[in-house]
């Protein structure tokens, strides 16, 4: 008899604490991560920026060598990205590629080089004319 | 001696899992258009979306930290860092919107720092960096209930104006 009530006080004991761990999951499940924002990589004159904007249009402007590039992600799975800027005059100097977007950033390669984009806005910018990127 | 230990661990488990349902339930607003948790005690407040507007490349001003009459950049690869917010770097915009005049503070963030967006200006020419914001506006109809009432009553509407997108432009003055 003893040993019963003992056994029923056991599995109520752990329900209990199956409900809290459920109850503490739930309650620290943050908003995922939005790819919009601005990126940078380098510094002063060497910086490029790339911003994505709501409608996953990417605006990538490298001041120093006059290049404005207009292009577009898409995800594709999970955390999986694909950007594309072939339509672009000098979409060609960034490839089709998938990347990876951890929440803070993303590398991409550019003329064949690595380039590791920081976010540094989730707001995107434009650096002068918007004309220009095309 | 077991049953009582027992017993007391099981009560102490139950009011710490009630304490947390109730702090998650309290977290507030779930999304921009859906109700508010109660402020008070007896009354709760919900608000909805009732128009949106975009206002596109509104010009917001000359960021601040710059002197009045521009910088002059003696060799290439000079420019300016601008970031966004800090104190007292914010103007008011008179906006008019489709259901009628606000008046808002917006932040035209600053230059003078070593971080942030960086832009390219050009050579022994005096210039100043202006910025442009893409300003999304909604406007949002605000309403209380006593809780535990049916009646929600029209408290007001406000408008809450927020930065899409940035534009820099580099003006020669």
């Amino acid at each position: 008899m003893n040993s019963k009530k003992h056994r029923i006080l056991t599995s109520l004991c752990l329900l209990t604490m199956l409900a809290l761990l459920v109850g503490c999951t739930n309650n620290s499940s943050s908003t995922p991560e939005t790819i919009c924002g601005t990126y940078t990589s380098g510094e002063a004159e060497f910086q490029k920026i790339l911003a994505v904007d709501q409608n996953n249009q990417v605006y990538y402007a490298d001041q120093k060598n006059d290049c404005f590039i207009l292009g577009e992600v898409r995800q594709q799975k999970g955390d999986s990205y694909l950007i594309s800027c072939q339509s672009s005059n000098y979409g060609d100097r960034i490839p089709d590629q998938e990347f990876t977007y951890d929440g803070k950033g993303f590398a991409i390669t550019i003329q064949g080089e690595r380039f590791e984009f920081e976010k540094i806005d989730d707001i995107p910018s434009v650096i002068g004319d918007v004309a220009r990127y095309s | 001696m077991k049953r009582k230990l027992l017993s007391v661990i099981l009560s102490f488990l139950f009011v710490f899992s009630m304490a947390i349902s109730v702090s998650a339930s309290a977290d507030g607003i779930e999304d921009g258009s859906t109700t508010i948790s109660p402020r008070a005690h007896d009354v709760e407040a919900k608000r909805e979306l009732v128009n949106t507007q975009t206002l596109v490349k509104h010009p917001i001003g000359y960021a601040k930290g710059q002197p009045s009459n521009g910088t002059v950049f003696p060799s290439y690869g000079g420019g300016f860092y601008w970031v966004d917010g800090g104190f007292g770097n914010s103007v008011t915009l008179n906006l008019n919107l489709g259901w009628g005049p606000i008046s808002t503070s917006v932040s035209v963030g600053s230059t003078g720092s070593t971080a942030g967006y960086f832009v390219s200006a050009p050579v022994n020419k005096p210039c100043k960096l202006f910025v442009y914001r893409d300003l999304t506006c909604k406007r949002y109809a605000n309403y209380e209930r006593l809780i535990g009432t049916s009646k929600w009553w029209f408290k007001g509407y406000n408008t809450v104006v927020t930065p899409t997108r940035n534009y820099f432009e580099v003006r020669l003055v």
